[in-house]
């Protein structure tokens, strides 16, 4: 059989935490509770977030690999994980005129790795805010 | 179309080396991962199939077979083994999770009739998996073409040639004059 790069998808979890309040200056303070209940809450909570990045590529033969390992997570760890562990959301700019949702916190960090990973190409990733709750952002034009 | 997954559980030793690269670059490469003496992981495989649902047995897979299918295919073979020593593929392979993960499908690939692989997914650690879809990295379902032992291009070959042979004179001008009666 000849020898030809298989396509594998490799995912890595990180954990960090950090604190946000939900809570939209374009709505009043009623409408913001109606719609954010205790998240709206004014001095903020914070969760443990465990975020997913997946990526994929054609398996190296010298390798093995996807991607090295080292690479990625040494990018999460300076471009994300020091940029958003224990610190609070909403005063970090891109939440400026944005509420921190995890929805958003999903798009943000898709941008950071999308923009700044080149070493594999990012398929997704997900975030678990509680471990009852968990979102994915792959992009737009993904499906 | 009901997917079903199937988990297992196996632990074995590894360590990652290039014959072709000099210490010092399987070293920077591969790290910790490189030392000689091995280290060990407790790998979870997920086996993911696809299939309809039997109307009489209300199964896509009969699950004591695909269970038994992964212990006698990847289990025997892997468990508590020194993967790079003792499993044929790693003898020239090196057993990252994602060659893991193309090892496994190609063992059992071949072995499940009943219900088409769609996905393997192998745990090195609860932070690390890798998925494995059956593609080559043009997209192509590497074991469909295998079992036929045709690739896509020898598909448009033998198309292209049947074509020439059926515009040649001898056989268009037949052709042509039963074609004539069916379009009027």
């Amino acid at each position: 059989m000849k020898t030809r790069s298989m396509k594998a998808h490799l995912t890595r979890r990180y954990m960090f935490s950090a604190s946000h309040r939900l809570h939209s200056d374009e709505m009043s303070e009623e409408e913001n509770r109606a719609t954010y209940g205790k998240c709206n809450n004014p001095y903020g909570h914070g969760h443990n977030y465990m975020l997913e990045v997946s990526v994929s590529g054609p398996v190296d033969d010298h390798t093995g690999m996807v991607c090295n390992l080292v690479d990625l997570d040494g990018f999460v760890h300076t471009q994300i994980l020091e940029r958003y562990d224990h610190q609070n959301l909403n005063l970090l700019s891109e939440f400026a005129k944005q509420v921190p949702t995890t929805e958003n916190l999903c798009i943000a960090i898709y941008e950071i790795v999308k923009r700044g990973f080149h070493q594999a190409h990012l398929e997704k990733i997900r975030i678990e805010e509680t471990m009852m709750n968990s979102f994915e952002y792959a992009g737009e034009d993904s499906r | 179309m009901v997917y079903l997954t199937r988990k297992a559980e196996f632990s074995a030793a590894h360590f990652y080396h290039n014959p072709e690269f000099t210490p010092e670059e399987n070293q920077r490469v591969f790290g910790k991962c490189n030392n000689p003496n091995g280290h060990g992981h407790n790998y979870t495989l997920e086996v993911t199939v696809k299939g309809a649902v039997d109307p009489k047995s209300g199964f896509v897979v009969d699950l004591k077979q695909l269970k038994d299918v992964m212990s006698r295919e990847v289990l025997d073979a892997f468990d508590h083994r020194f993967l790079n020593k003792e499993v044929p593929e790693f003898l020239t392979k090196i057993p990252t999770t994602e060659n893991l993960a193309i090892a496994i499908w190609q063992r059992l690939a071949p072995k499940l009739n009943a219900a088409q692989l769609h996905r393997v997914r192998v745990y090195e650690t609860p932070d690390l998996f890798v998925d494995f879809y059956g593609e080559d990295f043009s997209g192509e379902d590497v074991y469909r073409e295998e079992s036929l032992a045709v690739t896509r291009e020898h598909i448009r070959k033998i198309e292209a040639k049947a074509l020439r042979k059926l515009r040649h004179p001898s056989r268009s001008r037949k052709l042509r004059a039963s074609m004539d009666g069916v379009r009027d």
